[in-house]
């Protein structure tokens, strides 16, 4: 079920009255009219994988409790390695298959050798790297000590589960959500009003920023042979703000949604074209993966600490591992090296902390050297989001080969004004809103209640008149 | 929580009133379908593709053969081929009231050939998931389902095409579904469509394998569906030579086999291919506007001929 679907519009008042009103007597009607509910919007799309949820659930669910009983650490080591083989197996399977057989009959082939592979037909199934990290991320937890396994299954079958982030994220650590599930949630008015308004904003993202801008960056990047240099680099910024409008905007919806039902999730994008450079770049985008990666792939390898050396090899790793996670195509891995090219500077000069507040934090404006450092980082931002959108690594080099061109200091063939005024208030907006936790949050907190209203009229009617029609998010596919 | 679901019904309230507002000024202007699907339900219909859409004017049937109403429900090749779903929505356009009525059955080889599938994501019928699969309720006017579902360009151009009417490139779908196309008739203009046009049908001709039999069989349940309310006429709009060479490519013995079924199902086929140079085309597959009002007086005196001869 789509987030800008009408299903999801039917879906959500009913579970809400449902949760509310029904079942609100107790937790556990609650969590477990979640996880149905969770069940129906996931099944939606397909019901059959709602089994690998399921057996992912009641795997980890198992493996938590009797990693609380055993102290044998051989024993709890394997417990462990059950765990992350089934969950990561899963992920292989659904997602690497094919890649990996097709990469090997290619290898095999460079030396003379054909051999008839055995693909298979697969379908991903939606969001399944998302909620194999979450499970993956609860069991590592319990290994470590660092939380305590929970015995109660239907909150953990909810926390696994929980629809408003199953299937794009944020990626939330049990810590943070699972004891969520074992209080009693209190409706809080200001609460739900603030997830209400979030809501708004994710849907503005993602239908009036995000699908506007795909249409565009669709027709340039699917015909950019015939396009000049300049129409070109159009193609690669628009992607770039389909992309933070699609994902951001999904993340936006999910945590609004939690908060009508009483959930905080965690913050997953903090205006990250805002950053000064690309240290800071990652640390406001997808923050959920990035800690993710840093926690349970990047402090075991040794983090910064050790030589020099170590440090890149573990920045690499990490930046590759993280691109692989995003699909099993030889351009995200290409992004994800080349995402450790940009950091590598800063991390061989000790700079790679430096801006830790957000841009011009005193100030409406930024500085002339943080307008610069902005630019340069976004434009190098929109040079590695070619390959995560080039459909393999000859296009996306032709592309950016295209662009080094004398063209590309005059007009753009496609200029769709509309796209160009909506970005521009966008930008504006998220600029405004830069030091909140989504742009609009407190935005217009100093006007009275009827102007705010109209405000968010406006901006409801705004989707309402220029929304392209409905389209899969982006990271569904991941 | 009663204040939050106040607030929230009364914001709602005034959001969705003011899209049904905006919904409610969809109109003919608003796309080449939108009017044909908000209309109520008529007696006698003329079916068939964006040819027949745009070639066969209803008053001109009406004042001509002395038919009453007769509405134009022909759609495009993509959307309206011979086929469960345009079936399906023809029979929900249908009031079955009456019985003597008029029912004008257009065909071309495209409406009745098979889908060549060539990949895996591929649909056999692929007006299945187009607007004429969807669209349940066709008889609702505003038809809020086609306007959320269906409608492909953004809601503003509700407004904005209203504004638009009559100017070059636009639609306008008139009250008897008849469909009104604006468009430059300079002879430049004319010559760059028809030579796309005929490119693009002949790129189109490898997508497809000849007659299927589904499309037929469901040409035929149009025939007795309309049969048992009134006088049926299956009708060949002409196109130019150029086209008609494609469409003996794709089905050669075309005229041949309609000419079958009108001898099994008693019905009469109206060939008018072989009038083709008598008209202007607007891309040598559409009728200009004043060729399908000439068309249609002819295809009337036709029809009017072979009733009389009947009676």
């Amino acid at each position: 079920m789509l987030f800008n679907s009408l299903d999801f519009a039917v879906f959500l008042p009913i579970v809400f009255v449902l949760y509310w009103f029904v079942v609100n007597k107790q937790i556990k009607y609650q969590n477990l009219l979640i996880v149905m509910a969770s069940y129906v919007f996931y099944g939606w799309w397909d019901w059959r994988f709602l089994s690998l949820i399921l057996f992912s659930t009641l795997v980890d669910y198992t493996i938590g409790l009797a990693l609380s009983k055993q102290r044998d650490l051989g024993k709890r080591k394997l417990l462990l390695w059950v765990s992350v083989i089934v969950n990561l197996g899963f992920l292989g399977f659904f997602k690497y298959y094919n890649f990996f057989i097709d990469n090997f009959v290619q290898a095999f082939s460079f030396f003379g050798r054909d051999i008839q592979p055995n693909t298979l037909n697969i379908i991903l199934p939606v969001g399944i790297s998302f909620y194999t990290f979450q499970t993956l991320s609860y069991t590592i937890d319990v290994y470590k000590r660092q939380l305590e396994p929970t015995k109660d299954f239907i909150s953990f079958a909810a926390f696994v589960s929980f629809f408003p982030q199953l299937v794009a994220g944020p990626i939330e650590r049990a810590s943070n959500l699972l004891p969520q599930f074992y209080v009693r949630r209190q409706f809080n008015y200001n609460k739900a009003v603030d997830g209400l308004r979030q809501i708004l904003w994710g849907l503005f993202k993602k239908v009036i920023i995000a699908d506007n801008c795909a249409n565009v960056a669709n027709t340039i990047f699917n015909g950019y042979e015939t396009y000049s240099a300049s129409t070109l680099a159009l193609g690669a910024v628009f992607f770039a703000f389909q992309i933070y409008g699609d994902f951001s905007g999904y993340s936006d919806i999910a945590i609004g949604t939690s908060r009508l039902f009483g959930f905080d999730l965690k913050q997953n994008f903090a205006t990250p074209y805002f950053s000064r450079d690309m240290a800071e770049f990652w640390r406001r985008w997808h923050i959920s993966l990035s800690t993710w990666f840093r926690d349970y792939v990047y402090i075991p390898l040794g983090g910064s600490r050790g030589s020099k050396w170590n440090q890149v090899r573990n920045v690499f790793i990490i930046f590759i591992v993280s691109g692989f996670w995003h699909g099993a195509n030889w351009t995200f891995i290409i992004w994800g090296a080349l995402n450790a090219l940009y950091f590598l500077p800063l991390l061989l000069r000790n700079k790679n902390r430096m801006h830790t507040n957000v841009v011009a934090q005193y100030t409406i404006f930024p500085n002339l050297t943080e307008l610069l450092q902005m630019l340069i980082t976004f434009g190098l931002t929109v040079l590695a989001w070619v390959f995560f959108r080039a459909e393999n690594v000859s296009m996306a080099i032709d592309f950016i080969s295209k662009i080094a061109n004398s063209s590309l200091f005059t007009l753009p063939q496609i200029r769709p004004t509309d796209v160009f005024v909506f970005l521009l208030i966008f930008v504006l907006i998220e600029w405004a809103g830069r030091r909140n936790l989504y742009a609009i949050e407190r935005l217009w907190y100093g006007y009275p209640k009827f102007i705010r209203l109209f405000i968010y009229y406006t901006i409801a009617m705004i989707i309402f008149f220029y929304g392209g029609k409905t389209q899969e998010f982006i990271y569904f596919q991941f | 929580m009663k204040r939050f679901i106040i607030h929230t019904i009364l914001f709602l309230v005034v959001l969705i009133a003011s899209f049904l507002f905006v919904f409610s000024m969809a109109d003919g202007t608003t796309d080449a379908f939108y009017g044909k699907l908000s209309s109520p339900k008529q007696t006698s219909l003329i079916v068939g593709s964006s040819r027949a859409s745009q070639g066969v004017h209803p008053n001109i049937i009406d004042s001509v053969y002395g038919s009453k109403g007769i509405y134009n429900y022909g759609f495009t090749i993509s959307a309206s081929p011979y086929g469960k779903a345009y079936y399906k929505s023809i029979s929900s356009k249908l009031k079955r009231d009456y019985k003597k009525n008029v029912f004008i059955i257009c065909v071309t080889p495209w409406s009745l050939a098979e889908n060549k599938l060539t990949n895996k994501n591929e649909i056999e019928y692929p007006e299945d998931a187009d607007f004429i699969g969807k669209t349940n309720f066709v008889n609702i006017n505003p038809n809020i389902e086609y306007l959320l579902e269906s409608f492909i360009p953004k809601n503003e151009a509700i407004i904005r095409n209203k504004n638009r009417k009559g100017m070059y490139q636009t639609f306008y779908v008139q009250d008897n579904g008849w469909l009104e196309v604006t468009i430059e008739s300079d002879m430049i203009s004319r010559e760059f469509r028809t030579k796309n046009k005929i490119e693009s049908y002949r790129k189109r001709l490898v997508k497809y394998n000849g007659i299927s039999e589904y499309r037929f069989d469901y040409l035929i349940k149009t025939i007795n569906l309309f049969k048992e309310q009134g006088d049926v006429y299956l009708v060949r709009i002409p196109v130019i030579e150029a086209m008609l060479e494609i469409e003996n490519e794709l089905i050669p013995d075309f005229d041949k086999k309609m000419n079958t079924v009108a001898t099994d199902y008693q019905i009469p086929y109206i060939n008018m291919m072989p009038f083709k140079d008598a008209y202007e085309y607007t891309d040598g597959n559409h009728l200009t506007v004043d060729s399908g009002k000439k068309f249609s007086l002819d295809l009337a005196i036709q029809m009017k001929k072979l009733k009389s001869n009947n009676n």
